[in-house]
């Protein structure tokens, strides 16, 4: 049963978003990556690179040969990029949405962030799926 | 029953081939639109290999040139296949979809049922390896090859990989290809793989051992042309779906080509996976 949080910012692509004023700390969800099965490898963007809502700023590839690309849910620069993942990818499905979160943005736009969902309504959007209880 | 367009067996060149799977993919994710089924050939023999691989370890790309093996990078998941005497097939589709759960294991199984079909029309019996799949012979290097490498799903004939797939997905469509084996070639394969200056690995026993093809399984020659049409029949029947042959529409073959230009033919993506 996925974990959903209510101190979190949900995206309909399966990201969450934790704001501490300007910056949004980003991850998968809980959901996704029992979705996605075991990641083996993962490339995020660099530090002050500059990232799109909607549009790509990563990839994850699990044990079934899938390549799931990362949409992000802000646009801004990149400030932090997660270094823990470089040395056990695994906290990703282990922990994905505290210790195994990717990267920071200082936002651009927090308007951005209205898009969002909160916990219930993401918990939602996935039943809507059919996935979850 | 839902309309599919259809792109017939065709045969080209390595960086096209990924460009058109690529175009299909992208234009159906901005644009929406049928899903679409496509078989392809390769004008000559080429590796793929995976988004994320690194082939200065995993590849001897010194006797891919001597070989004139072009070499291209997938914009999907997995690990090198060299495409020769095999049918790459692809599916470009939205992650929902009447025939199956929208996540990536639903995705795999309900395209493996067509390939299943298909392999029964030809006499061979292929089954899906469990979640749990790791196969008895455990002194494969695993490490570069695709149908070396084990994995749950993969499609087994006689507990050999048959067929060997990868996905990519992004804003709800998927995008999965694969290469079905009409012939194995291990000896070629262990060349290519063989890195740090030595003539081969020592895998090729290995590789036949986990490996087979459409040619082992039937005793017969079949082409690439006639598995297309076999594979094509066994979507339609096993989806209930109506094929409707079509070609790439003007925007599909405008990215197709700026993808070719500046994706798939750039040393920098086929080497490390940038283009820039």
């Amino acid at each position: 049963m996925p974990v959903f949080s209510d101190d979190l910012l949900y995206s309909r692509e399966h990201v969450w978003v934790r704001v501490d004023g300007d910056f949004a700390t980003i991850g998968i969800t809980d959901y996704a990556q029992e979705k996605l099965g075991e990641v083996l490898s993962v490339e995020l963007p660099e530090i002050e690179s500059e990232i799109e809502r909607d549009e790509p700023f990563g990839n994850v590839e699990s044990a079934e040969k899938s390549l799931v690309e990362l949409i992000s849910p802000v646009s801004g620069e990149v400030v932090n990029v997660n270094e823990d993942i470089d040395d056990d990818v695994g906290i990703i499905n282990s922990d994905p949405q505290d210790t195994g979160w990717l990267i920071v943005v200082e936002m651009k736009d927090l308007d951005e962030l209205d898009d969002l969902l909160d916990a219930k309504g993401y918990h939602d959007f996935v039943l809507q799926e059919g996935e979850v209880d | 029953m839902e309309n599919w367009r259809f792109l017939p067996f065709q045969i080209s060149n390595a960086f096209e081939n990924m460009a058109v799977d690529e175009a299909l993919f992208r234009i159906l994710q901005e644009r929406g639109g049928p899903p679409t089924l496509r078989f392809y050939g390769w004008e000559r023999p080429a590796l793929s290999v995976g988004y994320f691989q690194n082939i200065n370890h995993e590849i001897n790309l010194q006797r891919c040139m001597e070989c004139g093996i072009e070499m291209v990078r997938r914009p999907t998941g997995g690990k090198a296949v060299l495409h020769d005497r095999e049918l790459t097939y692809s599916v470009v589709s939205r992650e929902e979809s009447p025939f199956s759960p929208d996540d990536l294991i639903g995705n795999y199984q309900a395209i493996c049922a067509c390939l299943i079909q298909g392999f029964a029309e030809l006499g061979i019996a292929v089954n899906m390896a469990g979640t749990d799949y790791i196969h008895k012979d455990t002194n494969i290097k695993r490490g570069a090859i695709c149908f070396a490498s084990p994995a749950p799903f993969e499609l087994l004939a006689r507990d050999r990989k048959i067929c060997g797939s990868a996905q990519v997905r992004s804003r709800g469509c998927f995008l999965q290809h694969g290469s079905v084996l009409l012939d194995f070639d291990a000896e070629t394969n262990d060349l290519l793989f063989s890195c740090s200056g030595e003539k081969k690995s020592g895998q090729e026993a290995h590789l036949e051992a986990r490996i087979t093809s459409v040619h082992v399984e039937t005793g017969t020659a079949v082409t690439a042309e006639m598995l297309g049409k076999v594979m094509q029949r066994a979507f339609a029947e096993v989806w209930n779906i109506r094929l409707i042959q079509g070609k790439l529409t003007m925007e599909e073959e405008t990215l197709k080509n700026d993808l070719v230009r500046n994706k798939y033919t750039n040393s920098l993506w086929n080497g490390h996976g940038k283009t820039a």
